[in-house]
C-alpha cells in the first residue's frame, strides 16, 4: 500500500527540522503560508525542507519546484508529497532559478 | 599627512589553470577555463561533478605533512618574493596577512573518515586545521619576524587580508608584506554550495542569461606589497599601487548578498582612495555564476556608478579558475594587477553574450584595452554578509 | 584623521565559570581548574590521553537570545549573539549606528560542532545529505555574520583565525578600526567552542595535560600540556571622545598592541625564539613596558610554550610585575584573558592555583595572588605555529 503524509506528520516534521522554537505542529495552520508569512522562512529553510521530505519519504524534488508553489502551504506541501508519492507524472511548472525568493 | 603610498611588487599564483603568474596570464588572455571532472575524490554521491583543480602535475613546493592549500600557498608565495633578497624579509619588518577558509579541511575529512572506520589517518596536515595554517606556512617559510595575522571570513578572506596589510604598511608598522589567500577542494564545501543549489554543473557562467550557479575552485594567490619609500630605495619593479581597501558588512543574512552592503564597500573603498566613482576604469567583479551574487552585485554597480556602469569593463575571473572561496581575493587581484600592467582586462570565459537584463558591460571574447592610467577593483562577497573591496590604480607618472 | 584614543566601554564573558565578570572573578579566586570529563561518545579519543576540558556545560543564555532568532545557530553563533548584546548593556548601549559598527571576533576552530555533523552527513550519507543548515553556519565567520545581523552592524568585519593569539589580534584590529575613524564602536573579541574533534585531535598531538586528572599547570615543573576550554569575551570598543561624552563608563584605554612572529616555531608548537620576541618587545613599546604593573600571562601549562612565555617575559618585563595565569582555571581558547585583564584594571583577588605549586625553577616565574589592582596590564598570547601579540590595557 502506497504511503499517504498527513499534515500532522508533515507540520511535526516542519517544526523539528527547521528547529522552530515559537511554533507548535499544533499551532500552525494547515493553510497558514509558509515562506513569506509570519514563520520567517527563507530560501535557506527552504532546502533544509526538500532535504528532509527526499530524505523521510524517499522522493526527488526538481530544483525547479523547490519555489513557491509546492511550499506554498503544510496542505500544499501534503498534497505535493502524497502525488509524488502515487507516482504523479509530471512536475509542477518549471521556475527558472532567477525567480526563486532571496 | 598623507599615509605612504603602498605599491605591489610581486605576484604569485596556483589554480587549475597551473602554477604561475605568466601562464596564468596567458590562459586569461584566451578565455581558457580549468573547470573539469573532478578527480580529487569521487562525485558519485554529489549533485555535481566538475571543479577548478589544481592539475595533479602542477610543481609545488614540497610537503608530504603540509595540507594542499599550505603547498598552494607556499608556491604562490615562493613566486611573489622572487625578487625581494631573503633577508629583507626577515625581519620584524616584514609581515604576513593571509585568508583562507578550508586551511586543511580535506586533510581533515580524510582523517575523520578514517576514525569513523576506526583507523588512524595522517594526523599531520591537521596542524593546519585552523585556517591559519597556509599563511603561517608561508611565514614560516618566509621567516618573517613582524605581524602575521590570518583572517577566515569566508570569500573575502583575502580581500579583508590584503586590506590588513595595508593598514600595517601606512602605520609604518612593517615595510614590507606578503599578502593573499590560499583554499583547498574538499568535499564538506563542495557539496555545502551544493546543499544551497549554488553550484553550476557545467562550468560557470557569470554574469550570463543562462547561469546557473557557481563552480568551485582552489588554489593561492599572492602580493609582495611594499611602501614606495622602501621600493624605490631597493630599486625594486613597481607593478602598481595598492591604493585602499573597503570593507562593510550587510547584516541582512547568512548567505544571500545585499546590493546594499556591497555598494558600501566599493563606495567605502572609493573614499578611502579619495577617488570618485567616475576615476573607476574596470571592475575584476566577484562574478560567482549564482543568480543571488550577479543581481546583487550588478546592483551593486548601478548604485555606484549610475549610467556609467553599463560602460564600465566587467570581468569575472571566477570564470577561469573557479570560485577559490578565501583565496578568491588573491588570485583575482593577481588578474586585476595584471590587467593594470599589461592595460588589458581579459575575457569571461565563454561565447554566451552578457545577460543585458544586468546592465553591465562585461569582457566577453576578446581582452578589453585600457587607458594609459587605470583604477581597478577587485570585489568580493561572502557569506554571512561580508563584503570587501580593494582598489588597485597605475603607478603615477 | 588623526588616530583617536580608544576605550573598553562594555565587557561580556561567558565560560567554564559561567556567565559574567563575577562568576570569572569568583572562579579565578578559587583558582582551582574549572574542568569536567570529555565526551567520549562519538569515541575518537585514543586511550590514555586528556581526559578533561574546560567546557561551558548549558548556559541560560535566554536573556539575551531568542530561541526564534537561534533556531539556525551553530553553539558558536549563539555565544557570540549573547556576549555581544551582554557587552552593549555592560556598556549602557541600547542601539548601535549601524554603518558605523564594526566586528572584530578571533576563533581557533570555528563552529566546530557543526563543521564535524556536515562532514559526518557527507562521509556517512554521501554529498546529497549535506544539511543547508549546518553549510551556511559553519564557516568561522558565521558568528561574527550574526552578530551582525542580530545588531544590524554594516561596518567593517572580519574574522581571525590565529589559535592562541586570536584573541589580542581581533582587540587590535578593532581597536585600530576605531582609532582610525572607520567605526565609533566596535565589538572586538573571542569565540570558542570545543567539540569533542577538536579535543581529540589537539589530545593526539600532545598538546594537552594527560594522564589520569591531570590539571594545566602554567610555569610549573611538572606541567604537561594545557585545558582545553571555550566560551566567549567581547568588549565594547569606542573613541575616548564619544564615551566620554556620552557619560560611559570607561573599564579601560586600550594601548598598543605589538605582533610579532618567531619562525622557528613548527606547525603546531612553540619554538625558541625568545631572544627575537622579546627584541621586538622592547624595540616597539620599551617606554610602556617600564610601566607595567602585571601581566596577564599566555602561560597554560603547554610544556615549549610556558618555557617561551617565561623566557620573553624575563626577558622584556620589569622584575616586579604581577603574574596572573588565569588558563589554569578557564584552560586556553575563548578570550579568558582578555576578561581576566579587566578584572586586573577593576581590582580583584587572584587566588594560588595549587596545580602551580612548584614553579620551575628553570622558568623562574611564579603566579600572583592576593588583591590585584592593576595600572597598566600587558596581555601576552603566544600561538602554537609562531605568531605571538602582546596588548596594553590600561586603568582609564
Amino acid at each position: 500500500m502506497t504511503m499517504r503524509v498527513t499534515t500532522g506528520q508533515l507540520k511535526a516534521m516542519i517544526v523539528q527540522k527547521l528547529n522552530l522554537k515559537a511554533v507548535s505542529a499544533e499551532s500552525l495552520g494547515d493553510e497558514d503560508p509558509l515562506f513569506g508569512g509570519g514563520l520567517g522562512l527563507d530560501s535557506v529553510d527552504a532546502l533544509e525542507l526538500v532535504l528532509a521530505i527526499e530524505s523521510e519519504y524517499g522522493i526527488q524534488i526538481q530544483d525547479a519546484e523547490v519555489g513557491k508553489e509546492a511550499f506554498a502551504s503544510a496542505r500544499v506541501l501534503c498534497e505535493f508529497i502524497n502525488a509524488r508519492l502515487q507516482g504523479a507524472p509530471a512536475p509542477l511548472p518549471a521556475r527558472t532559478p532567477r525567480e526563486q525568493s532571496a | 599627512m598623507n599615509p605612504p603610498a603602498v605599491v605591489v611588487t610581486g605576484l604569485g599564483a596556483v589554480s587549475s589553470l597551473g602554477v604561475g603568474v605568466d601562464r596564468h596570464w596567458q590562459q586569461a588572455l584566451g578565455g581558457h577555463a580549468g573547470i573539469h571532472p573532478l578527480g580529487l575524490f569521487s562525485t558519485a554521491t554529489h549533485r555535481t561533478a566538475i571543479a577548478a583543480e589544481v592539475p595533479d602535475d602542477a610543481v609545488l613546493v614540497p610537503g608530504r605533512n603540509l595540507s594542499r592549500a599550505e603547498r598552494f600557498a607556499c608556491t604562490a608565495a615562493a613566486e611573489a618574493v622572487r625578487g625581494i633578497p631573503n633577508e629583507v624579509l626577515r625581519s620584524p619588518r616584514a609581515g604576513v596577512f593571509f585568508g583562507s577558509s578550508t586551511g586543511a579541511l580535506y586533510e581533515a575529512e580524510q582523517f575523520l573518515r578514517a576514525l569513523l572506520q576506526h583507523r588512524e589517518g595522517h594526523l599531520a596536515p591537521l596542524a593546519a586545521q585552523q585556517n591559519d595554517g597556509p599563511g603561517t606556512a608561508v611565514a614560516r617559510m618566509l621567516a618573517v619576524q613582524g605581524p602575521v595575522v590570518c583572517f577566515s571570513t569566508a570569500c573575502t578572506s583575502a580581500n579583508v587580508a590584503l586590506s590588513a596589510a595595508l593598514d600595517a604598511l601606512r602605520s609604518g608598522e612593517i615595510d614590507v608584506a606578503v599578502a593573499g589567500g590560499a583554499d583547498e577542494l574538499c568535499e564538506t564545501t563542495y557539496a555545502g554550495f551544493n546543499s544551497l543549489r549554488a553550484v553550476d554543473s557545467r562550468p560557470t557562467r557569470p554574469f550570463r542569461q543562462s547561469r546557473a550557479g557557481l563552480s568551485l575552485g582552489e588554489g593561492a594567490g599572492v602580493l609582495l606589497l611594499e611602501t614606495l619609500a622602501h621600493a624605490q630605495k631597493r630599486g625594486a619593479t613597481m607593478l602598481c599601487e595598492l591604493a585602499a581597501a573597503g570593507l562593510s558588512c550587510d547584516a541582512h543574512h547568512v548567505s544571500a548578498p545585499d546590493p546594499d552592503g556591497a555598494a558600501a564597500a566599493i563606495g567605502n573603498a572609493l573614499q578611502a582612495a579619495g577617488l570618485s566613482p567616475d576615476a573607476v576604469t574596470f571592475v575584476n567583479a566577484h562574478g560567482t555564476g549564482t543568480t543571488h551574487n550577479d543581481d546583487a552585485e550588478s546592483k551593486a554597480m548601478h548604485a555606484v556608478f549610475g549610467a556609467r556602469s553599463s560602460s564600465i569593463p566587467v570581468t569575472s575571473s571566477k570564470s577561469l579558475v573557479g570560485h577559490l572561496l578565501g583565496a578568491a581575493g588573491g588570485i583575482e587581484a593577481v588578474f586585476t594587477v595584471l590587467s593594470i600592467v599589461h592595460r588589458l582586462v581579459p575575457p569571461t570565459a565563454g561565447d554566451e553574450p552578457a545577460d543585458p537584463a544586468l546592465g553591465l558591460d562585461v569582457v566577453i571574447g576578446e581582452g578589453r584595452a585600457l587607458p594609459a592610467q587605470n583604477v581597478g577593483l577587485s570585489t568580493n562577497l561572502a557569506f554571512g554578509g561580508n563584503n570587501a573591496v580593494v582598489l588597485f590604480r597605475s603607478l603615477r607618472p | 584623521m588623526k588616530r583617536r584614543d580608544v576605550v573598553v566601554t562594555g565587557i561580556g564573558c561567558i565560560g567554564p565559570w559561567g556567565i559574567g565578570m563575577q562568576e570569572l572573578s569568583n572562579a579565578l579566586q578559587r583558582a582551582e581548574p574549572l574542568s569536567s570529563p570529555i565526551d567520549r561518545r562519538s569515541h575518537y579519543h585514543r586511550r590514555a590521553g586528556a581526559e578533561l576540558l574546560a567546557a561551558c556545560g548549558p548556559l541560560e543564555l535566554s536573556p539575551w537570545l531568542d530561541a526564534q532568532q537561534a533556531r539556525r545557530m551553530s553553539l558558536l553563533s549563539q555565544y557570540a549573539v549573547a556576549t555581544a548584546r551582554m557587552a552593549l548593556q555592560d556598556a549602557g548601549l541600547r542601539t548601535v549606528r549601524s554603518d558605523r559598527t564594526a566586528i572584530a571576533l578571533a576563533t581557533a576552530f570555528g563552529p566546530g560542532a557543526f563543521t564535524e555533523q556536515l562532514t559526518r552527513q557527507i562521509l556517512e550519507k554521501g554529498g546529497k545529505a549535506a544539511s543547508p543548515f549546518l553549510f551556511t553556519d559553519c564557516v568561522a565567520n558565521a558568528p561574527a555574520g550574526q552578530v551582525a545581523i542580530d545588531l544590524g552592524a554594516r561596518g567593517p568585519n572580519v574574522t581571525i583565525c590565529q589559535r592562541e593569539a586570536g584573541p589580542l589580534l581581533a582587540l587590535a584590529h578593532g581597536a585600530n578600526e576605531v582609532a582610525a575613524g572607520r567605526a565609533d564602536v566596535c565589538l572586538a573579541g573571542a569565540v570558542d567552542e570545543m567539540s569533542e574533534l577538536s579535543h581529540a585531535i589537539l589530545d593526539r598531538f600532545r598538546a594537552l595535560a594527560r594522564g589520569r586528572g591531570e590539571v594545566p599547570r602554567p610555569f610549573d615543573r611538572r606541567r604537561r600540556g594545557f585545558l582545553a576550554g571555550e566560551g566567549a569575551t567581547i568588549l565594547v570598543l569606542e573613541p575616548e571622545t564619544d564615551a566620554r561624552a556620552r557619560g560611559a563608563h570607561l573599564l579601560c584605554r586600550v594601548g598598543p598592541t605589538v605582533r610579532a612572529f618567531d619562525p622557528s616555531a613548527g606547525r603546531a608548537s612553540f619554538g625558541t625564539g625568545h631572544e627575537l620576541l622579546a627584541a621586538t618587545l622592547r624595540e616597539r613599546i620599551a617606554g610602556t613596558l617600564c610601566e607595567v604593573d602585571t601581566i596577564v600571562s599566555s602561560a597554560s601549562g603547554a610544556v615549549h610554550g610556558d618555557a617561551l612565555e617565561a623566557r620573553v617575559l624575563r626577558a622584556a618585563c620589569p622584575t616586579r610585575t604581577n603574574v596572573l595565569v588565569p588558563k589554569a582555571v578557564h584552560g586556553e581558547y575563548g578570550g579568558g584573558t582578555l576578561a581576566t585583564a579587566l578584572l586586573a584594571l577593576r581590582g580583584a583577588p587572584f587566588g594560588y592555583p595549587p596545580a602551580c605549586s612548584e614553579p620551575d625553577e628553570a622558568l623562574g616565574i611564579a603566579p600572583t595572588s592576593g588583591f590585584v589592582h592593576a595600572r597598566r596590564v600587558l596581555c601576552s598570547a603566544l600561538a602554537a605555529g609562531g605568531v605571538a601579540a602582546w596588548s596594553v590595557l590600561e586603568a582609564p
